[in-house]
C-alpha cells in the first residue's frame, strides 16, 4: 500500500503543479472566449488536485512516513533532511490550498477582464507565482529528503 | 447601512488565507516550543499535522464568512490585498524554514 500511496503523492503533485502551470499560461496570453474556459478548467483541476494531494500525502505522512521512514532518516547520516526539510515540507504544503483558492477564485470570478485588466493579471501571476514557489520547494525537499532515505539505507 | 452580504470578493478570501497562513506558522512553532500543545494538537484527531490542518480550513472558513460581512469587494483594492498575501505567504515559508534550522 505504501508504493502506491507514494506513487500517488508523486503524480498528483506534479499533475497538479502542471495544471496551475498551465492556466497561468493561459492568462498570459489575455484570453478571450476559449481560452478563458481553458484558464477556469486548469485552476479548477489543479485546486481539486491539491485538495487529493493533501489527503494522499497526509495518509502516506501519517501511516507510513511517521513510523517507518522517518527513524531511518534520523538515524542515518542526513538527520537534517527530516529535522529541516521534511518538517518544513509538512508545514509549508499546508500554504498551498488556500493559495490555489484565491488563484481560482481570481480566474473564475474575473474571467471574462482577464484580457483588458493588467491589474487583474498581476494579482494572478503574483498568487500564481508564490504558488509555484511553494511548489518549487516541496519538489526540492522531497529530493532531499528521499536521498536522505536512500543513503541511510545501505 | 444597506450593504448585501456577498461572502465572494478578493479582500474576503485574501484576509482568510493570510489568517489561515499565519494560524499554520503559530501553531507549527508553538506546538515545537511546547510539548503540551502538541499533545492536544495530537489528541484532537490522533495527529498533530492532520489538526493543523484542519484548524487551519475552518479557521480560513470562519474568517472568509464573517470578514465578508465587513468588507467590501472593490477591484482598486485588489492590488493590496495581493501584495499582503504575497508577504505573508513569504514571510511564512521564511519563518518556518529559520525556525526549524535553527532548532537543529
Amino acid at each position: 500500500m505504501d508504493i502506491v500511496l507514494r506513487g500517488l503523492h508523486v503524480a498528483l503533485g506534479e499533475l497538479s503543479l502542471l495544471f496551475i502551470i498551465w492556466a497561468l499560461v493561459e492568462v498570459a496570453w489575455g484570453p478571450l472566449g476559449r481560452g478563458v474556459l481553458r484558464a477556469k478548467i486548469a485552476s479548477l483541476t489543479g485546486t481539486i488536485l491539491i485538495f487529493a494531494h493533501w489527503l494522499v500525502s497526509g495518509w502516506y505522512y501519517v501511516a507510513y512516513y511517521g513510523p517507518e521512514v522517518k527513524p531511518i532518516i534520523k538515524a542515518g547520516p542526513w538527520p537534517w533532511a527530516h529535522a529541516i526539510f521534511m518538517e518544513s515540507k509538512e508545514h509549508i504544503f499546508l500554504f498551498l490550498p488556500f493559495l490555489a483558492l484565491l488563484l481560482l477564485f481570481l480566474i473564475w470570478k474575473h474571467g471574462d477582464k482577464l484580457r483588458e485588466e493588467r491589474g487583474l493579471r498581476f494579482s494572478i501571476f503574483a498568487v500564481g507565482g508564490v504558488t509555484l514557489f511553494v511548489f518549487v520547494l516541496m519538489i526540492t525537499a522531497g529530493f532531499l529528503i528521499s536521498s536522505g532515505y536512500r543513503i541511510a539505507v545501505p | 447601512m444597506n450593504m448585501k452580504y456577498n461572502p465572494f470578493q478578493f479582500p474576503s478570501l485574501s484576509l482568510a488565507a493570510m489568517v489561515a497562513i499565519m494560524a499554520i506558522v503559530v501553531m507549527t512553532l508553538v506546538a515545537e516550543l511546547n510539548g503540551g500543545f502538541k499533545g492536544v494538537l495530537a489528541d484532537l484527531t490522533g495527529h498533530h499535522w492532520v489538526s493543523k490542518g484542519l484548524l487551519a480550513l475552518g479557521i480560513f472558513l470562519v474568517t472568509w464568512l464573517v470578514s465578508a460581512l465587513g468588507l467590501k469587494g472593490e477591484p482598486q483594492k485588489t492590488r493590496a490585498w495581493t501584495l499582503a498575501t504575497v508577504g505573508v505567504s513569504l514571510l511564512g515559508i521564511v519563518v518556518i524554514f529559520l525556525f526549524y534550522s535553527v532548532i537543529f
